[in-house]
């Protein structure tokens, strides 16, 4: 009688056990992924590294061969979409004067000079507009502050203060006065 | 023979029937614990007393799926993808299971997607999307199942794929029998990152969770 209880208790006990051990199966592996991003701006569309435009300013001067105005509203407005990935990124202007190989006489000038301010939209801080004179050193990389915003039109370009040396200076003549301005978005 | 010899006898001679059935029947086992009593018909015995004892158990037994990798083949492994932003990738991890019945098999990810932490900016994103892609050589050929890795993120609730979080009898893609088959792999991939949002510099990663449990 008392086999038989002992018997039972123990076939009872085996089962359970390798129940259990069948439902325990569940095992794991584990696959790690890594990826990274490097700090860049690019230019939208075509994620390209370099943005332009011309300006075509037409005659320079006015009737008495001195500089005209309106300079400033015939640049009006130059704005691109650079797309920035980094935190802070920086940006240097440099502005190169409107300028003619012809030399100036006394009360000539074959160059203009103006001031380039470029703006931008950032998310946070925003350390712009960032500006350089043409008759100044290209400016140092300054850091904008934040991110740039990610939308359309995030950099702006104006230009301003146009002015030949005297304001009585008469522009030589010259089929081609050159000017430039060169602006560096850097990732940071 | 003395009458409590041969109930005695009668009662050890049980043991080895009810033994056979109790190792199959566990919830038998308690109910033939209690001692049946038959008495041989000679005078002095009860009045009503049986003279034999009968005892009925069915006996059934299964055996249990067992299930898991083969030791050395678990889908264990780093996916190195490179510049996510400038060129598409993919990697795979390779394993082999030893599962002896129907079972299922189950990933999870951390993320949801590879992901570099700091705060959410607008315009911009921490998160790139990758596909995960299971493919398992199992009796009755290879089986396929893709998924985007946003519905196994740990965090994402129930979603339209099939092997999302953690395998379990009753969760997890559904497979035949597997044992020691090779050829199986789990494949993580994805196109060079080209969302509307930017993807902010740094190093991003995810880690996949793979499981795998006999079916119920």
């Amino acid at each position: 009688m008392n086999k038989i209880a002992l018997f039972a208790a123990a076939a009872v006990t085996a089962v359970a056990l390798g129940s259990t051990a069948a439902q325990a199966q569940n095992v794991t592996g584990t696959i790690d992924l890594t990826g990274s991003v490097s700090a860049k701006c690019v230019v939208d569309p075509g994620n390209g590294s370099t943005f332009g435009d011309t300006v075509n300013f037409g005659e320079l001067a006015q009737a008495n061969g001195t500089l005209r105005s309106g300079l400033v509203s015939d640049f009006g407005t130059r704005s691109f979409t650079v797309k920035c990935n980094g935190t802070n990124p920086q940006i240097s202007v440099d502005a190169d004067p409107l300028a003619t190989a012809a030399s100036p006489d006394t009360g000539y000038d074959n160059s203009i000079d103006y001031t380039a301010s470029v703006a931008v939209v950032a998310v946070g801080t925003n350390n712009g507009p960032f500006i350089n004179a043409s008759s100044a050193a290209p400016s140092a990389l300054a850091a904008v502050g934040s991110r740039l915003a990610n939308s359309a039109s995030n950099v702006n370009i104006t230009t301003s203060g146009y002015h030949t040396n005297a304001l009585t200076d008469l522009l030589v003549a010259s089929p081609t006065y050159t000017g430039k301005i060169t602006v560096v978005i850097a990732p940071n | 023979m003395h009458r409590m010899q041969r109930e005695r006898i009668l009662q050890m001679g049980l043991a080895p029937a009810a033994l056979a059935a109790l190792l199959a029947v566990p919830g038998a086992a308690h109910a033939a614990t209690t001692p049946i009593t038959a008495y041989y018909p000679e005078t002095g015995v009860p009045v009503g007393a049986p003279a034999q004892a009968v005892m009925q158990i069915p006996v059934t037994a299964s055996i249990g799926g067992v299930c898991g990798f083969v030791p050395g083949n678990a889908p264990n492994g780093t996916i190195d993808a490179g510049q996510i932003d400038v060129s598409g990738w993919s990697g795979q991890v390779p394993f082999t299971v030893r599962c002896t019945a129907p079972w299922r098999i189950a990933v999870s990810s951390l993320n949801g997607a590879l992901a570099t932490p700091g705060p959410d900016v607008t315009g911009y994103t921490r998160r790139a999307p990758y596909d995960v892609k299971l493919h398992v050589n199992a009796d009755g050929g290879i089986v396929e199942r893709a998924c985007a890795v946003a519905l196994i993120d740990q965090a994402a609730g129930v979603t339209a794929c099939d092997f999302e979080g953690t395998a379990s009898p009753a969760n997890g893609l559904l497979l035949q029998r597997s044992y020691d088959l090779a050829g199986s792999y789990i494949q993580a991939s994805a196109p060079a990152y080209a969302g509307s949002d930017i993807l902010v510099a740094g190093t991003y990663g995810d880690t996949l969770t793979v499981s795998v449990s006999p079916a119920s």
